[in-house]
């Protein structure tokens, strides 16, 4: 049985069709990380499960029962908000036990939960401060220790880290998931950080203006985005997309981007003149610096260093192209260098519809 | 330096001229209520007691009916202050929280009452206390304060709640509690200091009101404070130092009131007026 069931689910506001017919099944135990752009719908969805929105059309399941009726205090979910939602006159140890005390739980039973959540989450010494007099990473534990506490069936998150700053956000979202491992909760997270997603996800639900592009595990959105949309919001520094057409010649298939050669893998669905988008990572532009000048064919515009590695951005063919480089080698602004492709690492996207053409690829080699 | 001085030479002035000019009248009314009869009328006035004298404060105490004008006041405005903070908290927690149609014309709606002067509605308010029997009653009256009173408690805790961000409400009910629940609570408490303040303010104007008790009150026993002193008003003769007793006796209750709870008024107005 599934932990969290999602079928063809609708929300409509006044003249506005927030999520378009969305399903997705949650298996227990599960990681699922909801990433898209601001308005994607995202919260919306998130907010749907917790019983804080209503349902328009369509059926939220929680361990086999449906509950778009049930209101958010039946639903036995526990949720971590954006802005933590503390009880600013609770002192720690309170706001933890808010929900057991609810419960009309002991005072024995309320002080061992509370304080083996405290213990799992190194709040020990804080519980009898006030959310004011702690730190943002600390209200963030609390947070989740208020969900701990309820040995609830399903964990959500509502963009928990976007508060922090970079280095704790970076920790957490490693507390975050060691958590989830400890107490191999079914969790439902939401962010807009594709990195968020993809360093903390058992699988990813990519979302856009109310649908889902893709759901997948963090290779397969990476290694086989579904459409340019995936494409390019999966992955930083982000895919280069660059448009062309088919084109034919003695060598077989490629694009014909700016009078430049762009290979390509076959396609039987390729026809030579048809619009199509030449994707490729950055770690996939091959950028030699020693090449012979006749091969130049790019121009060094801005180097940035990341500490492992260094990502260029050059100007190639009237585009900017990023490509990441090993940052032993040298490179400088202005510098005229060759850049190159290989056929089995580009992604092409059909010009109409932005869906992957490699996809018959995909299928064939079983990925 | 000179010039920052200067600035502060005349804000120290004008703060001295504003405080001179709410204080006196309190000085003159505390100097007469301790001055005879005679000293209080004579010409050319004093400015402290001559002959310092508690009389007026023992006439007004031993005279009949005003312990009862005090309890009747206190009863009034007690409940003027409880029934808007009652009605008021829920109103406000419902302007703030959910989105309703005709929740803008509501809001503007009451706002608009703050506008009318409250003599017009005296006429009104008269006609239905008679039709529902509440008319010469103390809770007919405390009806009265209240439509008075509400609008402006609804609009400063709206704008108090309106700082609580709404995730506290959902939390809670994540947390397995009811919207009541929730409100009692997790809101409630955090809006304590505006609730104070509002309800002081509902408080101190009952107890200063003089027109309603003089239009909707007529049986003597029923009769407030402020009803009790303008009898002290006779046809030949005014009685200043027993008035003056009677207005400090009627201020210190206010004073006493507002010492108490300060922290919070001052929480209370500043969080509203900042955050709201």
């Amino acid at each position: 049985m599934t932990a969290v069931t999602i079928r063809n689910l609708n929300k409509h506001y006044a003249g506005y069709h927030a999520i378009r017919n969305i399903s997705i099944a949650i298996e227990p135990e599960e990681f699922v990380v909801l990433v898209g752009p601001s308005g994607c719908g995202k919260s919306t969805l998130l907010r749907m499960i917790a019983g804080l929105e209503t349902v328009s059309s369509g059926e939220i399941e929680i361990v086999g029962k449906v509950v778009n009726e049930v209101p958010a205090k039946d639903r036995n979910i526990a949720m971590v908000f954006q802005n933590y939602a503390l009880y600013p006159h609770k002192t720690v140890f309170e706001n933890m036990a808010f929900s057991l005390r609810l419960k009309k739980q002991s005072r024995d039973v309320v002080d061992r939960r509370v304080r083996e959540a405290a213990a799992i989450l190194d709040l020990g010494p804080l519980l009898d401060r006030k959310p004011s007099q702690l730190s943002g990473g600390q209200r963030q534990r609390v947070a989740m220790g208020r969900a701990i506490v309820r040995d609830s069936k399903v964990f959500l998150f509502d963009e928990p880290l976007s508060n922090l700053d970079a280095k704790l956000r970076v920790q957490m979202r490693t507390e975050i998931r060691s958590l989830h491992q400890r107490l191999g909760c079914t969790t439902v997270y939401v962010t807009h950080d594709q990195i968020e997603a993809m360093t903390m996800a058992d699988r990813i639900v990519v979302m856009n203006t109310g649908v889902v592009e893709q759901i997948g595990t963090p290779d397969e959105l990476y290694d086989r985005p579904a459409n340019l949309f995936v494409a390019g919001f999966i992955g930083s520094p982000s895919m280069n997309l660059l448009e062309g057409t088919f084109a034919t010649d003695a060598g077989g298939l490629y694009v014909d981007h700016e009078g430049h050669r762009l290979p390509c893998i076959a396609l039987s669905a390729a026809r030579a003149g048809t619009d199509v988008t030449y994707g490729v990572r950055p770690e996939h532009v091959h950028v030699a610096v020693n090449a012979d000048p006749d091969r130049h064919n790019a121009t060094v515009r801005v180097v940035e260093l990341t500490g492992p590695d260094r990502i260029v951005a050059l100007d190639f063919a009237g585009d900017t192209l990023i490509a990441t480089m090993d940052k032993k080698t040298p490179v400088a602004t202005g510098q005229k260098v060759e850049v190159s492709f290989q056929a089995d690492e580009a992604h092409l996207f059909d010009g109409k519809t932005g869906s992957n053409l490699n996809s018959e690829r995909y299928a064939s080699n079983g990925e | 330096m000179q010039h920052r001085r200067g600035f502060w030479l005349f804000v120290g002035t004008a703060l001295l001229i504003m405080a001179a000019y709410n204080l006196t009248p309190f000085f003159w009314m505390i100097s007469s209520s301790f001055k005879t009869d005679i000293e209080v009328t004579s010409y050319p006035a004093t400015l402290l007691p001559q002959a310092f004298t508690t009389a007026a404060y023992a006439r007004i105490w031993d005279q009949e009916g005003f312990v009862l004008y005090f309890i009747n006041s206190i009863k009034v405005s007690g409940g003027t202050a409880v029934l808007s903070a009652a009605v008021g908290i829920f109103a406000a927690y419902g302007f703030s929280r959910f989105r309703f149609q005709g929740r803008t014309a509501l809001m503007a709606m009451l706002l608009i009452t703050q506008m009318l002067p409250g003599v017009l509605l005296v006429g009104p308010y008269f006609k239905m206390l008679s039709l529902v029997d509440l008319y010469d009653t103390h809770l007919g009256l405390i009806l009265a304060q209240t439509s008075i009173t509400l609008p402006f408690t609804v609009w400063m805790l709206k704008g108090y709640i309106d700082t609580i961000p709404v995730e506290i409400d959902q939390a809670a009910m994540m947390d397995g509690a009811t919207r009541f629940q929730s409100l009692i609570h997790c809101v409630f408490p955090n809006v304590l200091p505006g609730l104070v303040a509002t309800t002081v303010f509902s408080f101190l104007l009952a107890w200063g009101d003089l027109l309603w008790a003089l239009c909707l009150i007529t049986t003597p026993e029923k009769q407030t404070m402020t009803l009790g002193i303008t009898n002290l008003v006779g046809q030949f003769r005014v009685l200043w130092s027993d008035i003056m007793a009677a207005t400090v006796i009627g201020c210190a209750i206010p004073a006493v009131f507002y010492l108490m709870l300060q922290r919070y008024l001052i929480t209370g107005v500043a969080g509203a007026a900042v955050k709201g």
